[in-house]
C-alpha cells in the first residue's frame, strides 16, 4: 500500500469518521439542546409532543371550543362561556402524542468500502445520536439495519426504546452489526413496515449506491404508510475525491463482485467527480420531488457538527 | 567510430532495471470500491498491453543510454584531410550574349557571382585554373591554390562583343590538366549544354552552370573583311557571321554601312541554332564598316524607332516631326531648352500626338520614360558609341536615384541630369520640377518637395541648382520666381543635331 494512502487512512481513522463516541456522556450535553422536527408526523399514543391541528378532550393548552354534545365529559364544559353566552361549550386541548422514530440503516457491504471512509461506523453513530435526541423527548425509537444476503433480506432490529435509560442497549445492538451483502433498502423497509404499523418519523441512512428506482421505491413505501421520511446521504471522503488512488486499477464492486480494469487519468478523475456530483444531485432532486427531507453528510464530519449544523440546515432538527 | 572501454557498455544493463521499475510502477493495483455505479464515467483501460512507454520513460532511457555510452568512452575516427591532387578548371563564356541584361543584372555578373560561390566551396588544397573563352580560349589564371589571385582575376574578367567556342575552352582545360589527378571542369555560360557539344570523359567531372532565363538570342558573331594583297582595296569583300542561338527560327534584318553609307540591308530567316555567313557584295570604297542586327534594337528601343518613324511621317505636323527627329537623333533624351522653340509652336493636337509617342514634355527635360530603363540605356549607349566611334561608356548601377560626381559622364547622361555635384535621375528631377511648377501655379510659397528631395538624398546645393534650372531663386528662407532664362544664342552652336546644322547653314 502506498505510504500516502496509509497516512490518509491513518488520519481518517484519527480525525474523521465521527470520532465522537455517541455513547460518550460529553456528547450528551450538546445533544440535549437539540430535538427533532416532526412537522405532521405523530403517533397514535399519547405522549409529550404537542401536535398542532390535533385536539383532545384533556390537556394543558386550550386549542379550541366546541358545542357540547351528549357524551362529552362535563368537566370540560366552560362555565364562564355558558354564563356569558347562555350556550354549552366544551374546551378542546392541544393533543400531545408520542412520535415513533424509525431509523433505517443501510448495512450493505458498500457502507464499509473504502475502509478509510468508515461510512458504516459513521452511520451507526449518527443513528445512535438521533436515537438519543428522540429518547430525550420521550419518543420511542427503533433502529433497523437492512441488507441482502444470499439467503434473502436480512433485517436486524433493535428493541423499541421508550426511555433514555434504555439508550445504552443500542451499544450491544450496534456491536452485532457487520456490513455485508448487497443493498436492500426497499425490501428491508417493506419487511419492517409489515411488522410495525406505527406512524411517525423515518430516517434512512445510506450511501444510496443503488439504482434510483430502488430508493425511490423505498421512499414510496414509507410515504404510503404515512411516515414522514428523511434521507441522510453518507458520503466518504476517499470515495468522493479518490484521494491516493491513481494509475492502473483493477476495481471490484464490493457488493456484486464485478471487476473492471481502468487506468485512472486526470481526465477520468474529472469525469468521475462530475458523475459523482450528478448522482448526488439526482438523489436530492428525487427527495425534493417526493417530499422527503434530504441531507448530505461527509463521513469524516464529526457527529457533533452533523447533529448541530448539517441536519438542522436540512430542516430535520432544531434547537429546543 | 570506436569505443575505448567497450566493457562500459555493460552499464546499459541498467536499462533493463529501468524497464522493470517502469513495469512495476505500471503494475495493476487491486482496489475494492463501494459500487461500480460511480465508475461508469471512467473508461476501461485500453488493451495495449502492460508496457506503455511515456515521455518520461523515453527521457530516462535516453539519459541512461547516454551515460552508458559515455562510460564506454566512444571516439570518432576521422582521417586527416590529405593533400589532394584534385584540380578544378573554371571555364567562362565571355561572348557578347553574356552581356544580356536579365533582372537588372548581366548574365556575366550572375556567372561571376556563382563562380565565387564555387570557389568558396572548394577545398583549400584544390588547384584552380580559370579560362575565358571568346572566339579563342585564353588562360586567365593558371593552376593555383591562391584564392585571392583567383578572386582578383574573376573581378577583372569582362565579356566582349564576340562569339564563343566553349568546346575549345573545355579541350584546353583537359589538355592542361592531364596527369594531375581528378579533374573537374565547371562551365559558366548562357548556352545549353547540347549546344556546346562536349561530353565528360573518364575520370572527369563536367558541370554546367547556365545563366539566362532563355536562349532567345540572335547575334552578329563576326564581321570580317578579306582583301587579296594583289587586289585593289576597292575589291575587298566583307563577310558577316550571323548566329541564331535560339531553338526557334528567327527573322531578322542585317544592316551594313560603310562610312555611314548603307551597303546591305538583308532580311534573313534563320532556323533554330543556325549560323549563316552573309557576304557583303562589294565595298568599293574605304571607310568605317559597321554592321548591326535590328533584332535587339527593335526589341529594346521600340520607342526610339517610333520616334524615328514619326519624324519621317508626313501626316505629322512640322513641330511634331521636328521634336521627334531631334529626340531620335539624341537617343530619346533632350533638355527642354534645346527644343523650346519647337515646343512653343505646338498645337493641342501636336501635343496629343507626342503623348501617343510616350513623350514627356517635362519642365526640364523632354524624354521617353521607357528609354530610361537599364536595358534601354545599354542599347542607347551602344548606338551612341557606334555613332561617335567611341567605346561603350560605363553604365550606372541600375535603379540608382542619384550618382556621385565621379561616374562616367557619358553613361550617366543617358538617364541622369547633372545637378550641382551629383547626378539626379531624369524622372525624379522631373517630379521635383513639376511639383515646383504646380505650387507656383497654385500660389504656394514652398515649391520644393522636401519629402521627396530628402528621400532622394539631395543636398542644399543640388536643390538650389535644380530650382534654379526650374526658374526659382532662393531669397533667404523663401523661394522667389525669377522666370526661365531664354536659351543663349551661343549655345546653338554647340548643338549637333540636324536642325542645328541647318541653322548654321542659314547663318
Amino acid at each position: 500500500m502506498p505510504a500516502v494512502a496509509r497516512l490518509t487512512r491513518l488520519f481518517a481513522r484519527r480525525a474523521g469518521a465521527g470520532d465522537e463516541d455517541p455513547f460518550d456522556p460529553a456528547l450528551f450535553s450538546r445533544l440535549d439542546r437539540m430535538r427533532l422536527r416532526f412537522d405532521n408526523a405523530h403517533g397514535a399514543r399519547a405522549g409529550e409532543t404537542p401536535v398542532r391541528r390535533l385536539t383532545q378532550e384533556s390537556g394543558i393548552e386550550v386549542e379550541s371550543f366546541k358545542s357540547y354534545a351528549p357524551g362529552d365529559d362535563i368537566r370540560y364544559v366552560d362555565w364562564n362561556a355558558v354564563g356569558r353566552l347562555d350556550q354549552l361549550l366544551t374546551r378542546r386541548f392541544v393533543a400531545e402524542r408520542e412520535i415513533p422514530i424509525h431509523i433505517f440503516l443501510d448495512a450493505s457491504a458498500s457502507m464499509a468500502v473504502p475502509t478509510a471512509d468508515h461510512k458504516f461506523t459513521f452511520a451507526m453513530r449518527l443513528a445512535a445520536a438521533l436515537a438519543y435526541v428522540a429518547l430525550n423527548s420521550n419518543d420511542p425509537v427503533r433502529i433497523a439495519a437492512t441488507r441482502l444476503e444470499t439467503g434473502g433480506v436480512q433485517l436486524a432490529e433493535s428493541p423499541l426504546l421508550r426511555h433514555r435509560g434504555r439508550y445504552l442497549r443500542l451499544k450491544g445492538f450496534f456491536e452485532g452489526l457487520k456490513p455485508s451483502g448487497a443493498t436492500a433498502l426497499s425490501e428491508g423497509i417493506a419487511r419492517y413496515l409489515e411488522r410495525h404499523h406505527e406512524r411517525g418519523l423515518a430516517f434512512v441512512i445510506s450511501d444510496f449506491l443503488v439504482p434510483p428506482d430502488i430508493y425511490e421505491s423505498a421512499f414510496a413505501r414509507l410515504r404510503s404508510k404515512r411516515l414522514v421520511a428523511h434521507a441522510v446521504h453518507v458520503i466518504g471522503k476517499v470515495e468522493h475525491g479518490l484521494d491516493g488512488i491513481s494509475g492502473r486499477l483493477r476495481i471490484r464492486d464490493s457488493e456484486s463482485g464485478v471487476v473492471r480494469e481502468v487506468s485512472l487519468s486526470t481526465a477520468d478523475r474529472r469525469r468521475y467527480s462530475a458523475a459523482f456530483a450528478q448522482r448526488a444531485e439526482a438523489i436530492r432532486a428525487l427527495c425534493h420531488r417526493s417530499g422527503v427531507g434530504y441531507a448530505r453528510v461527509m463521513s469524516d464530519d464529526g457527529i457533533d457538527r452533523c447533529m448541530t449544523q448539517v441536519l438542522p440546515a436540512a430542516g430535520m432538527m432544531r434547537l429546543r | 567510430m570506436g569505443l575505448l572501454a567497450p566493457y562500459g557498455l555493460a552499464s546499459l544493463a541498467f536499462l533493463g532495471v529501468l524497464v522493470v521499475l517502469h513495469l512495476r510502477r505500471r503494475q495493476q493495483r487491486e482496489l475494492e470500491v463501494s459500487s461500480l455505479l460511480l465508475w461508469q464515467a471512467v473508461r476501461d483501460e485500453p488493451r495495449r498491453g502492460r508496457f506503455r512507454p511515456s515521455l518520461l520513460f523515453a527521457l530516462q532511457v535516453a539519459l541512461l543510454g547516454a551515460l552508458g555510452l559515455a562510460v564506454a568512452r566512444p571516439y570518432w575516427e576521422e582521417r586527416a584531410a590529405a593533400v589532394t591532387n584534385g584540380r578544378t578548371v573554371l571555364v567562362f563564356d565571355v561572348s557578347a550574349s553574356m552581356q544580356a541584361f536579365e533582372g537588372g543584372e548581366r548574365r556575366f555578373d550572375q556567372a561571376r557571382r556563382k563562380a565565387g560561390e564555387v570557389l568558396a566551396s572548394l577545398d583549400r588544397n584544390v588547384e584552380v585554373m580559370m579560362i575565358a573563352v571568346a572566339a579563342h580560349p585564353r588562360v586567365v589564371v593558371s593552376f593555383t591554390r591562391d584564392r585571392s589571385a583567383l578572386a582578383r582575376a574573376l573581378e577583372a574578367l569582362e565579356p566582349n562583343d564576340g562569339p564563343t567556342r566553349l568546346s575549345l575552352g573545355v579541350e584546353l582545360a583537359r589538355s592542361t590538366a592531364t596527369g594531375g589527378g581528378s579533374l573537374e571542369i565547371d562551365v559558366f555560360t548562357d548556352l545549353p549544354s547540347e549546344a556546346i557539344g562536349v561530353s565528360p570523359s573518364a575520370g572527369e567531372r563536367l558541370r554546367y552552370f547556365r545563366f539566362g532565363r532563355s536562349d532567345d538570342n540572335v547575334a552578329l558573331a563576326a564581321l570580317r573583311v578579306y582583301q587579296n594583297p594583289f587586289q585593289d582595296p576597292q575589291e575587298a569583300r566583307g563577310y558577316a557571321l550571323v548566329k541564331n542561338y535560339a531553338r526557334e527560327p528567327k527573322d531578322l534584318t542585317l544592316h551594313v554601312t560603310l562610312a555611314s553609307r548603307p551597303v546591305l540591308d538583308d532580311t534573313l530567316h534563320l532556323g533554330g541554332r543556325e549560323s549563316r555567313v552573309v557576304a557583303i557584295p562589294k565595298l568599293g570604297d574605304s571607310g568605317r564598316l559597321e554592321a548591326w542586327l535590328d533584332v535587339q534594337v527593335s526589341r529594346q528601343l521600340r520607342p526610339l524607332e517610333a520616334l524615328a518613324a514619326a519624324a519621317a511621317d508626313p501626316a505629322n505636323s512640322a513641330g511634331v516631326r521636328a521634336i521627334a527627329a531631334m529626340l531620335a537623333d539624341a537617343g530619346g533624351l533632350l533638355p527642354r531648352r534645346a527644343v523650346l522653340g519647337a515646343i512653343s509652336q505646338l498645337e493641342q493636337a501636336d501635343r496629343q500626338a507626342l503623348h501617343k509617342l510616350r513623350l514627356r514634355l517635362g519642365p526640364l527635360d523632354v524624354y521617353v520614360d521607357s528609354l530610361l530603363k537599364p536595358a534601354a540605356q545599354y542599347w542607347r549607349a551602344a548606338l551612341l558609341s557606334v555613332r561617335s566611334g567611341q567605346g561603350m561608356p560605363a553604365l550606372p548601377k541600375p535603379g540608382a536615384a542619384t550618382l556621385a560626381a565621379d561616374v562616367d559622364p557619358r553613361g550617366a547622361a543617358l538617364a541622369y541630369r547633372r545637378v550641382g555635384r551629383t547626378w539626379l535621375r531624369i524622372d525624379l528631377a522631373d517630379r521635383l520640377a513639376s511639383h515646383a511648377r504646380k505650387v507656383r501655379s497654385a500660389g504656394g510659397d514652398s515649391p520644393v518637395d522636401v519629402a521627396l528631395a530628402t528621400s532622394i538624398g539631395l543636398d542644399e546645393a543640388a536643390i538650389d541648382q535644380l530650382m534654379g534650372d526650374v526658374g526659382f531663386t532662393r531669397a533667404g528662407d523663401a523661394w522667389r520666381w525669377r522666370g526661365r532664362r531664354p536659351p543663349r544664342d551661343d549655345r546653338r552652336g554647340a548643338a549637333s543635331h540636324a536642325f542645328a546644322e541647318l541653322a548654321k547653314l542659314k547663318r
